[in-house]
C-alpha cells in the first residue's frame, strides 16, 4: 500500500512541479499515473524511491514513513523500469538481471536459477540470452529485460515510468500483455507512468489523472470512463469511446448452446462431434450440467491410439467465469490468462453458456455500429 | 642503419642503463599520474563547478614547453630524478585526469538513474557502472599520456636525472649522430 499526504514539490526554480497531491494505491494494484507532458507524473513517482525528495507531506509505504528507511535500503526493495530501458552495456543480460540481488548479497547461485526463470516468463530463451549483451537484443527483447531485471529481488512495489513508449505498436501490445499475465500471477503494486489513455484502460486497476502537478481525478478506469470528474478528464480520455465494455452486458456476449460431450463417451465419438460443429474443443459436462473439464483436439490427437474416455483426457482446471461477472473482468482475464473462450456458470458450476473472442468481437462491432 | 645497430651493440652497457633509467622515470610518472589524475578526476565529477577551474589550471601546465618547465623547477625542487619525476607527473597528469572526468561525464544520465534507482550506494555506482563504462577513454589518455612521458623523459637528462637523453645530448655536445639517434631509436622501441 502506497499513501500520498499533502506531497508537494518545489524545485530550486521555484516550480511547482506536485501540489498538495493527495492518493492510495492498493496493495496488489496496477495503478496507471496519467496526464499531459509536465503535469508531474514522473515527479511524482520518483518521489516513491526518493530519487526525488518531497518538499513537503508524506509518502508512507506499508504504512512506514518512507523517509525514515534508508534509500538504498528502500530502493533494492522497489522494482524501476524507465523508458530508456537502462540495461548496463557492459553486463550480460544475466548480470543485468541478478545485480539488485547481488547488491543485497544474495546467493549467486540462486540469482542464476532465478535469472533462467525470470527470462522463460517474457519467453526468452534462457540458454540462448543468458549471456548474451543487451546491444545484441531487440528493442522489445531489451524492454522485457529490463521488466525482468525490476522483479528479480522480488519486490512488492515496481515503478515503470513509460517503460513501453519508446517501442512500435506491436512490441507495446505484446509486452503490455505480457505484464498483465506476470500482473496476474505476481500480483505487485505497480505504479505506472504513460500518456497514453488505450494503455491506461488496458492495464490500470486504478487511474491517477494529474494536471499541473494536482490529482484532476482517481477512480478505477470503469468510473472514469463513466463519470469523468471534470470537462479535462473528459477531454483527456476523447469523447466516446465505442463500444466500452461497461455498456455490455455479459448475457449479450455469451453463446447460449456451447457444444458439450458426455465424460463417459469415447476418444473418436468427441472427435466426430468437433469435426460435425467445427469446433477445436468441447466441454464436458454431465447429466445435471455440471461443468467437469474441457478436452481440445490437440488432447485427442494425442491419445487417439488408446481405448480410453473423454473423462480420462480431459483437463480439469478450466478458467471460468461466473453469471454475474463484470464484463471488463472477463476482458481482463481473457487477456491475463490467453484464453480463446471463458465457459459461464452459475453458482452450482453448471454451464450456462460460453464467451468466446469471436462472440464479443461481433458484439463490441454492433455497439461501434450503432454509435 | 647496420652501423647504428652495431654502434648500440658495442654501447650495450652504456645503453641499457640509460634504458633502465628512462623507463624507471616514466613508469613511476605515469603510475603516480594515473593514481593522482584518476582520483582527481573522479572527485571533479563530484563538483563540476571546480572541475573547469582544475582542469584549467591542468591546461596550463600542459602548456609550458617541457624545457622551460624544467629549467622553471630548479629553482624551486633542484635538480636530479626527483625534480625530473615530478615535470614529468605534471605533464602526464591532465590528459589522464581530463579523460577520467569527461569519461564519467559522458556516461549516459539513463544508465546513472537506473543504477541509483536499483538502490547502488555512491561507490557501488562508481565500480559497476562508472568507471567500466568510462574505461575507453580512460585509457586513451593513459595512452596520451604515455607517449607524452616517453618523449619528454628525454629532456630530464638536462636536470640531470640520466635516462636516454644522455646519450642524445651526449652525442649532441659530441656530434656524434650515432649516438644522438641511438637515443631516440630505442625510445621508440
Ligand atoms: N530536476 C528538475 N528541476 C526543475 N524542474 C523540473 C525537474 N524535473 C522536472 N521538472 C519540471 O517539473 C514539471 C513536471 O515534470 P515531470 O517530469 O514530473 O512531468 P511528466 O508528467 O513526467 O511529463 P512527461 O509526460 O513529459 O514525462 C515540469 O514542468 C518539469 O519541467
Ligand atoms: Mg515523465
Amino acid at each position: 500500500m502506497i499513501i500520498f499526504q499533502e506531497v508537494s514539490k518545489t524545485f530550486e526554480d521555484g516550480l511547482d512541479a506536485v501540489s498538495e497531491v493527495n492518493f492510495r494505491i492498493a496493495k496488489g494494484h496496477l495503478a496507471v499515473l496519467i496526464g499531459p507532458s509536465g503535469s508531474g507524473k514522473t515527479t511524482t513517482m520518483k518521489m516513491i524511491n526518493r530519487l526525488i525528495e518531497p518538499t513537503s507531506g508524506f509518502i508512507y509505504i506499508d504504512g512506514k514513513n518512507h523517509t525514515k528507511i534508508p534509500a538504498v535500503e528502500l530502493r533494492r526493495n522497489i522494482g524501476y523500469v524507465i523508458q530508456e530501458v537502462g540495461l548496463f552495456p557492459h553486463m550480460t543480460i544475466a548480470e543485468n538481471i541478478s545485480l539488485v540481488p547481488r547488491l543485497r548479497g544474495e546467493n549467486p547461485a540462486y540469482s542464476q536459477r532465478r535469472v533462467d526463470d525470470l527470462l522463460s516468463m517474457v519467453d526468452l530463451e534462457p540458454a540462448l540470452y543468458r549471456n548474451r549483451y543487451p546491444n545484441q537484443l531487440s528493442g522489445g527483447q531489451q524492454q522485457r529485460v529490463g521488466v525482468i531485471r525490476a522483479l528479480a529481488a522480488d519486490p512488492p512495489i515496481i515503478l515503470m515510468d513509460e517503460p513501453f513508449s519508446a517501442l512500435d505498436p506491436i512490441s507495446r501490445e505484446q509486452l503490455q500483455d505480457e505484464l498483465l499475465l506476470l500482473q496476474a500471477k505476481l500480483r505487485k503494486t505497480v505504479v505506472f507512468v504513460t500518456h497514453d489513455m488505450d494503455e491506461a484502460l488496458k492495464l490500470a486497476d486504478v487511474v491517477v489523472l494529474m494536471r499541473d502537478g494536482k490529482v484532476e481525478q482517481q477512480a478505477s478506469v470503469d468510473d472514469i470512463l463513466r463519470e469523468p470528474a471534470s470537462e479535462f478528464v473528459r477531454d483527456f480520455i476523447g469523447a466516446e469511446r465505442p463500444g466500452r465494455p461497461a455498456d455490455i452486458s455479459l448475457a449479450q456476449i455469451t453463446i447460449d448452446n456451447p457444444v458439450v460431450i458426455d465424460p463417459n463417451r469415447g476418444l473418436a465419438e468427441a472427435l466426430r462431434v468437433m469435426r460435425r460443429r467445427r469446433v477445436d474443443s468441447l466441454l464436458v459436462t454431465n447429466t445435471k450440467r455440471e461443468l467437469l473439464g474441457i478436452v481440445t483436439a490437440k488432447d485427442l490427437h494425442r491419445h487417439m491410439g488408446e481405448k480410453s474416455t473423454i473423462e480420462k483426457i480431459m483437463s480439469k482446471d478450466v478458467i471460468k467465469i461466473e453469471t454475474d461477472t463484470p464484463v471488463p473482468e472477463v476482458l481482463r482475464i481473457m487477456t491475463s490468462e490467453q484464453v480463446g473462450y471463458l465457459p459461464v456458470v452459475d453458482q452450482n458450476n453448471r454451464l450456462q453458456g460460453l464467451v468466446t473472442r469471436a462472440s464479443l468481437v461481433n458484439v463490441i462491432a454492433e455497439e461501434w455500429g450503432e454509435s | 642503419m647496420m652501423g647504428l645497430l652495431s654502434f648500440i651493440l658495442s654501447r650495450r652497457a652504456q645503453l641499457s642503463l640509460a634504458i633502465w633509467e628512462h623507463i624507471q622515470l616514466s613508469i613511476v610518472a605515469l603510475l603516480t599520474a594515473v593514481a593522482v589524475g584518476m582520483l582527481v578526476g573522479i572527485a571533479l565529477t563530484r563538483s563540476p563547478k571546480l572541475a573547469g577551474l582544475v582542469i584549467g589550471m591542468a591546461s596550463v601546465v600542459q602548456t609550458i614547453p617541457s624545457l622551460a618547465l624544467l629549467g622553471f623547477m630548479i629553482p624551486l625542487i633542484g635538480i636530479g630524478v626527483g625534480p625530473a619525476i615530478v615535470a614529468l607527473f605534471l605533464y602526464s597528469l591532465l590528459p589522464i585526469l581530463r579523460n577520467t572526468y569527461t569519461g564519467i561525464q559522458g556516461v549516459n544520465d539513463s544508465l546513472i538513474e537506473a543504477g541509483i534507482g536499483m538502490g547502488m550506494t555512491a561507490s557501488q555506482l562508481l565500480f559497476m557502472v562508472e568507471l567500466p563504462l568510462a574505461l575507453p577513454v580512460i585509457m586513451a589518455g593513459i595512452r596520451t599520456a604515455a607517449v607524452t612521458i616517453i618523449g619528454v623523459a628525454a629532456l630530464a637528462s638536462l636536470i640531470g636525472a640520466g635516462g636516454l637523453g644522455d646519450l642524445i645530448f651526449g652525442g649532441i655536445s659530441m656530434a656524434n649522430n650515432k649516438l644522438i639517434f641511438a637515443g631516440p631509436f630505442l625510445q621508440h622501441f
